[in-house]
């Protein structure tokens, strides 16, 4: 029985059936193309680089260190924190870094794949994929910076830090759903990749990095924000084991299965219209 | 069965935008219609800005069949393949692939260039489908394919663009599809490594891949090639046996370019040289003008010089062309004898009747004082342009060799043999 492709117009989404098992069909498919991809990326990303994996963990430990400055010089002041204020905002700076990087990567793989994307049929899931394993791998690197950390200030973990990964995950989750959401209209217009990196870096201030989210004042921005709950809860389980929000938490995780399936689909139904628009 | 076609495409049309900003635009309200449901059957209204890169365009793909797209650049061509490999989809009419489909459309597709040849045949191979088991059963071939033994290791922005050529061509070479779609891409690299390709392509239409090729190397549509479709502005202005719409393809590309003789020539040393050609024009029976021929007609072409001085030696040096520079005929004729002092002369070279099959020739012409090519006196290259058409010969190609056939009854050789 050969394999029959037919290329008709006409919107996807009026056979929805067949539109999930294609995706789910391409998703299976595209696990080795990813797992290539990843290597690569990371290869040739490190290859031409002295200092080579530092780089990854660098950022976060030069702006906690900053922060840690700032905050003993009397700058600034936040309220008071159960750990280290070091360990703290390393902590927080690592996960918001993990969510950052997570919203960029579908539309930077995109980027990046541009001319191959225009002329090459293969799973596009693929690029979405070895995005996500990007992101994964220099949260692992980032991570044993803050094990180092940890060990430096003698501070043992909490049981429940066996729930981290999950909060993790949902974090990075939450950073691809919005990726895939705004990647289409970003590949037509570049504002949106111009915006990005200035957006996320006021967010990060909305968001209780580097500073404990305190209920009262906090109330109205973590109503609104919906990484604080993910990210407080996951730092929350990994030291102290009591986390405040963990009802916000299971709610945004509930919501992100949701957007994470929509943003799956829109990018698959969004790709063939974008590479027209796109390439000459 | 065996006459299902593999490729049907029916009545596709595809829109397309060149305005920047009215394209950007239109790719949102696409989406956005996509998303709704609002994307019918027939998406062809034509916003403003837009035209037809595809304008109705139908034809079918039989097994083992090898169909040559043809056209001027911007004819849709490659818009048409896009969609054939499923990368866009049309906005009108239905495309049915029956196989497995594969694509020489952009070759080296993913490799990163400060990774090794090693590292990106795996890369390139994950992209193009194949798993790491059937590149590490192929990896060998393909590095002897490519010729790259020495290079494997280094990374690929220390390789020539030849070499990268092919590596990426040996890697896309052991795809193994039903219907293999190839863009243009054997342009490239050198005359061996274009031979190669040739050959690799000639293999798989061999063991039945049916083809579908994009050239402007009407030779390569001539050879590889049954059938083809000339696109123009997006419609099929000609379909049917690949030799002959090549062949009117060929004349349209030369009813448009026909020059008529009005290439001004190069003079070299013209004060020492003390000749040079001053007319070269076509000489025609009767009232018959222009510089189409027939191959029951004799080309004749007159060329005036003019001399000052009689010198020792003087040569007219000419030549036939095609439009691809390869050279059909070229000779010299020492013209002293003939000259019997200042003034004008006019020589005649003749190609007579039955020289020709067909196509398209430029003459070019020059005076030397020598039969050595450095002691040109004055050149006049692609001077003249002509077609020549073969209305009642049933003969293929470009000169007319007028091999004989002999036949005879071969009971003799079988009596021998059997006796052998």
């Amino acid at each position: 029985m050969p394999q029959i492709s037919v290329y008709t117009p006409g919107s996807k989404l009026t056979d929805p059936k067949q539109l999930f098992c294609e995706m789910v069909r391409d998703l299976a498919a595209s696990r080795e193309l990813a797992w290539r991809l990843l290597i690569r990326n990371i290869s040739s990303r490190y290859r031409h680089t002295f200092l080579g994996y530092f780089w990854a963990f660098l950022a976060p430990l030069m702006t906690a260190a900053v922060f840690v400055f700032l905050r003993k010089a009397g700058y600034f002041t936040v309220g008071q924190t159960q750990l280290p204020y070091a360990v703290f905002v390393l902590t927080g700076l690592i996960l918001w870094q993990a969510f950052a990087d997570a919203v960029h990567a579908p539309l930077r793989s995109v980027q990046q794949s541009h001319s191959m994307l225009s002329k090459v049929n293969f799973p596009r899931e693929a690029l979405v994929l070895a995005g996500i394993g990007e992101v994964l791998f220099a949260s692992l690197i980032r991570l044993s910076i803050l094990v180092l950390g940890l060990l430096w200030f003698g501070i043992g973990l909490s049981w429940t830090a066996i729930w981290f990964p999950f909060g993790m995950v949902a974090l990075i989750a939450m950073g691809i759903t919005l990726g895939l959401l705004i990647t289409p209209v970003a590949l037509l217009y570049h504002d949106v990749g111009q915006a990005l990196p200035f957006a996320l870096y006021l967010w990060m201030f909305l968001t209780p990095v580097i500073y404990p989210s305190a209920a009262e004042s906090g109330a109205l921005l973590l109503l609104l924000n919906p990484v604080s709950p993910v990210l407080d809860t996951t730092r929350d389980w990994l030291f102290s084991g009591s986390p405040q929000y963990l009802s916000a938490f299971f709610v945004v995780c509930g919501l992100t299965v949701f957007a994470l399936f929509a943003g799956l689909l829109l990018y698959r139904l969004a790709l063939p219209i974008l590479i027209e628009r796109i390439t000459a | 069965m065996v006459d299902t076609p593999v490729v049907e495409v029916e009545q596709v049309s595809k829109k397309f935008c060149r305005r920047l900003r009215y394209s950007l635009w239109y790719g949102l309200t696409d989406l956005a219609a996509e998303l709704t449901g609002r994307n019918g059957k027939d998406n062809l209204e034509l916003r403003e800005a837009e035209f037809l890169a595809v304008d109705n365009v139908s034809f079918q793909l039989r097994p083992g069949e090898c169909i040559g797209l043809i056209g001027p650049n911007g004819a849709g061509k490659s818009t048409l393949l896009k969609m054939l490999n499923g990368l866009i989809r049309p906005d009108k009419g239905r495309i049915t692939m029956r196989g497995r489909v594969g694509a020489l459309i952009e070759l080296g597709a993913g490799f990163s260039p400060v990774l090794t040849g090693r590292e990106n045949i795996y890369i390139n191979g994950a992209v193009l489908g194949f798993s790491k088991r059937e590149i590490d059963a192929k990896f060998d071939e393909i590095v002897d394919f490519a010729e790259l033994h020495d290079a494997i290791d280094a990374p690929v922005q220390t390789y020539s663009s030849g070499m990268h050529i092919r590596l990426g061509f040996a890697i896309a070479a052991h795809l193994e599809p039903s219907i293999l779609l190839i863009d243009e891409v054997l342009a490239v690299g050198d005359a061996s490594f274009r031979l190669k390709c040739m050959h690799t392509i000639r293999r798989k239409v061999d063991s039945g891949t049916s083809i579908i090729l994009v050239s402007h190397q009407l030779g390569h549509i001539r050879n590889v090639c049954t059938r083809a479709v000339w696109l123009d502005q997006g419609k099929v202005r000609n379909s049917g046996y690949a030799s002959e719409v090549c062949s009117s393809y060929e004349y349209q590309l030369y009813q448009r370019d026909n020059l008529r003789g009005t290439l001004p020539g190069r003079a070299f040393f013209d004060a020492e040289g003390g000749a040079e050609i001053v007319d070269v024009r076509f000489r025609r029976d009767g009232s018959r003008d222009g510089s189409t021929f027939s191959n029951a007609e004799e080309v004749r072409v007159a060329v005036t010089i003019r001399c000052s001085r009689v010198a020792p030696s003087l040569f007219l040096t000419f030549g036939l062309r095609m439009p691809n520079e390869t050279l059909v005929y070229g000779d010299q004729h020492e013209l002293s004898g003939w000259l019997s002092g200042p003034g004008y002369y006019e020589i005649e070279v003749r190609f007579p009747q039955q020289s020709f099959v067909g196509g398209h020739f430029y003459f070019s012409c020059g005076l030397a004082r020598d039969s050595e090519w450095g002691h040109t006196i004055h050149n006049v290259p692609r001077c003249l342009e002509f077609y020549v058409t073969s209305p009642f010969s049933t003969a293929n190609g470009i000169v007319d060799l007028k091999p004989s056939l002999s036949i005879r009854c071969a009971d003799r050789i079988s009596n021998e043999l059997a006796a052998s």
